[in-house]
């Protein structure tokens, strides 16, 4: 039960875990957690999550930014870091 | 009546892009039924028959938690199209087989997109369609969206689906789990009414696979409670007989199908992750990430620092030279001059607005460092090594999001902290973002550092960037085991983008923006504070001067600037000039390099380097510029030690020994270490009236307060160890 043990690693690990790290752990390559991974996110077991981005349109919305703001969803001093976390989910019985 | 097709596939897959391709211009957009999630239809035809399609949000499965993976298993379960084109991506084609397994599943009429055929050609992975296609019972067509390859063969394979018999799709997901399907199956079959809302066997694994959506339409229906009740009795014995979760023995089964159906058509893994994840091995190394974190943060700030200064020297010269008489000669021509316009023109707007225009080729060097490493999927990479030593020491995971972010800065940086669980995770969080030094704070330490310690320029100012990370690690760490105790972690895995070249547009187009930004905040913010501390300064408040034609120490500015100086004598930097444009750094970080050029009030007008003359002086520009290009190209292998120019025999500019004297005179003959220490306090002090506004909206009053006397304290705290501490080691 490989995706069992992954989703294991995941919940131990106190806090965020990168998929190498996994990797590590688990003794397989990183190409094959991504697979595993791909696996829990069609079971629904883990869910994608936005680290970065929603936020540029919430400070905008809330106008406390400064005179030359550029606009909703458009702030240029937004660093993009380009990376999505994924949430272990619990199911409904 | 046109004939429905839903075109479904993962995020990124390309599925928007063949959308696109497929209906051209024939596009309408609304809502679902109910949702605020965007719905998005439009029309094509194949050989003159009309079909509609539906583009359906992304989804990785149709086991639905989020709403919009609801919307899609819900329109595919119910509405039941009569062909679904899946997009899957060829590069990751294991990602994408999931779907396409669970719409085989269902019983629909597929016609799989294998999309970004040339990524996964260029990574070496060869995919037998046919083979796949016969496997799942669909047809497979090779496309590439993005350039509308495969678009015409997708439109004849939809012809070709429309109407023939769908063939659902078998996976043995082993003895225990399919005894239990097939008792749910003996349930479902016999009630009409369930066989309505999916294919039977479907509708047993998603119940099983604890999809919500399919538990609530039965929940719906009259008299089937007790398939509910049947559901969670099976649920409960595969998870006894197997000591798995039902959903984990089912997902379990399907990915060792796929497993083995993609190693049967590719003979391997996919071989293109194989060079990121070797980049990954050092940079994401718990030993070596760290010191490669900050080599590559030392790099960045040499080149910003070091080899942007000749063009900063140009910018400087040309501002202070044939710019401000240029003013002065067009108020001349309208006969301004002279009075207290030309002195709110020249020394209100130009030498307030000019000081910080003088820093938009550093900024420019840093926008530019910055969207080489977001492009090139660094920054995550640096975000998740940051993130392991902060958790070491009782720092939240995530924290280390927001904090990136404020090396930008700080205003989104305290906002991204609503990507935070818990609201003790979002406090801390917001309280440790503004200790990373944002953008607006570079113009003051590259000032100082050009005067105090223009032989090592670069690593003073990295040094500012790593003190706000250690400090905000420190107070991290004293919050978490006082005020501010630590929840249980939520688990959660991050993701990052492979590695890549940087892309040169996305590149530019990122840099043009932050120093537009940079650029409009000077013409606006930067423009109403100097004109705001040009307004103090000309209005007396002691001695025998009139509005404009005050002596600077009794004007309003002076007598305010007066007041707050003694508190920071211990530090250093005690003159009310000094204490004056730490004042007016409240309303931006880079307002205090240009209060500083107006407190010290220099005429670089004066200066002969430019021939008197319009067109002298536009040729002396131009002429400066192509020598400053040419010194920035001999400085680049300066960072890395190979010097082939002397880049700091400059002559240092008149403000720039007005800084120098202030320093030397306030500190008693010790100008760097209260140099050092007033970077110091700049990098902690109060962040800017935006920060604090946003703080405040997002964390209350109360602790706004604590958030700006505590800066202020620890600033304070700070630059005196730096001065005081320096001083008893005869530093200095």
């Amino acid at each position: 039960m490989k995706l069992a043990a992954l989703l294991t690693e995941i919940e131990r690990a106190s806090g965020p875990i990168l998929g190498t790290d996994l990797a590590h752990r688990l003794g397989v390559e990183p190409v094959e957690v991504a697979a595993m991974l791909s696996a829990l996110k069609a079971s629904g077991r883990l869910g994608p999550e936005a680290t970065s981005g929603p936020a540029a349109s919430d400070c905008v919305s809330s106008g406390a930014c400064s005179m030359s703001c550029p606009g909703p969803g458009e702030c240029s001093l937004m660093i993009d870091l380009s990376m999505t976390g994924l949430e272990v989910r619990r199911l409904a019985n | 009546m046109k004939r429905r097709v839903a075109i479904a596939g993962c995020p990124n897959a390309g599925k928007t892009s063949l959308f696109n391709q497929l209906t051209g211009a024939k596009q309408k957009v609304g809502n679902w039924p109910g949702q605020t999630v965007e719905q998005f239809s439009g029309e094509f035809e194949v050989a003159t028959e009309g079909f509609e399609i539906v583009d359906l949000p992304g989804c990785y499965g149709l086991v639905a938690v989020s709403a919009e993976e609801a919307i899609a298993a819900t329109y595919l379960a119910e509405e039941r199209p009569e062909v679904v084109v899946t997009v899957a991506d060829a590069s990751n084609l294991t990602g994408s087989l999931h779907l396409v397994a669970q719409i085989a599943e269902l019983g629909l009429q597929q016609v799989v997109a294998l999309n970004m055929v040339d990524v996964a050609e260029r990574r070496g992975i060869e995919i037998d369609e046919q083979r796949l296609g016969a496997t799942l019972g669909v047809e497979v067509v090779r496309t590439v969206a993005r350039r509308g390859l495969g678009t015409e063969d997708v439109k004849r394979a939809i012809g070709r689906a429309a109407g023939a018999t769908a063939q659902q799709l078998v996976i043995d997901y082993g003895p225990v789990a399919e005894r239990h399907i097939g008792g749910l199956l003996e349930n479902i079959v016999t009630r009409p009414e369930m066989t309505a809302i999916g294919a039977p066997r479907w509708t047993a694994l998603q119940l099983l696979a604890g999809d919500t959506g399919t538990r609530d339409r039965i929940a719906a229906l009259a008299g089937c409670d007790d398939v509910l009740v049947a559901t969670a009795t099976a649920r409960d014995d595969i998870s006894a007989e197997t000591g798995y979760e039902a959903e984990m023995v089912l997902a379990e089964r399907r990915f060792e199908w796929i497993a083995r159906l993609v190693a049967s058509m590719t003979g391997s893994v996919e071989p293109g992750l194989l060079w990121s994840d070797r980049m990954d091995r050092v940079l994401t190394n718990r030993f070596l990430g760290i010191p490669a974190f900050i080599a590559v943060m030392w790099l960045v700030l040499r080149v910003t620092a070091d080899v942007t200064a000749p063009y900063l020297d140009w910018v400087d010269a040309t501002m202070a030279g044939p710019v401000s008489r240029w003013a002065v000669d067009l108020l001349g021509l309208v006969g301004a001059d002279g009075g207290w316009i030309e002195s709110l023109v020249v020394d209100g707007v130009l030498a307030g607005v000019g000081a910080v225009l003088v820093f938009v080729p550093v900024l420019f060097a840093l926008y530019l460092m910055l969207a080489l490493l977001e492009d090139s999927g660094y920054m995550s990479r640096a975000a998740a090594v940051m993130d392991r030593a902060m958790r070491a020491v009782g720092i939240p995971g995530k924290a280390f999001l927001p904090m990136m972010v404020g090396f930008g800065c700080t205003v989104p940086a305290i906002y991204a902290t609503r990507t935070l669980d818990s609201s003790r995770d979002r406090l801390l969080t917001g309280l440790l973002t503004p200790f990373m030094s944002c953008g607006a704070r570079l113009p003051v330490y590259i000032l100082l550092a050009a005067v105090f310690f223009a032989d090592a320029k670069g690593s003073v100012v990295f040094s500012m960037y790593l003190l706000g990370i250690g400090v905000a690690v420190f107070i991290g760490f004293l919050l978490s085991k006082t005020a501010l105790r630590e929840d249980d972690p939520t688990p959660f895995v991050m993701v990052l983008p492979e590695f890549r070249l940087p892309n040169a547009r996305t590149v530019w187009v990122l840099v043009r923006q932050r120093t537009g930004s940079f650029i409009k905040g000077a013409g606006t913010t930067i423009l109403l504070a100097s004109m705001a501390v040009w307004l103090l300064l000309a209005l007396p408040v002691s001695g025998d001067g009139g509005f404009a034609d005050t002596e600077i120490e009794s004007s309003a500015f002076g007598a305010v600037s007066k007041g707050v100086a003694p508190i920071l004598d211990p530090l250093g930097f005690g003159e009310w000039e000094q204490a004056g444009s730490l004042l007016s750094g409240f309303v931006a970080k880079e307002v205090v390099v240009s209060t500083v050029a107006q407190l010290y009030s220099v005429d670089e007008a004066e200066s002969d380097q430019y021939a008197i003359g319009f067109f002298d002086d536009l040729k002396d520009v131009g002429t400066s510029f192509v020598e400053a290009s040419a010194d920035t190209l001999r400085a680049i292998p300066a960072v890395v030690g190979l010097d082939f120019i002397d880049l700091d025999d400059s002559t240092p500019t008149a403000l720039q020994a007005a800084v120098r004297t202030s320093f030397e005179t306030g500190s008693g003959g010790r100008g760097r270490l209260a140099a050092l220490g007033f970077m110091v306090f700049v990098l902690l002090y109060t962040p800017c009236m935006a920060a604090v506004a946003a703080f405040r909206q997002e964390f209350g009053t109360r602790w706004m307060w604590i958030s700006v006397l505590g800066q202020f304290a620890i600033a304070w705290l700070g630059a005196f160890l730096v001065f005081q501490g320096g001083k008893l080691v005869g530093l200095g």
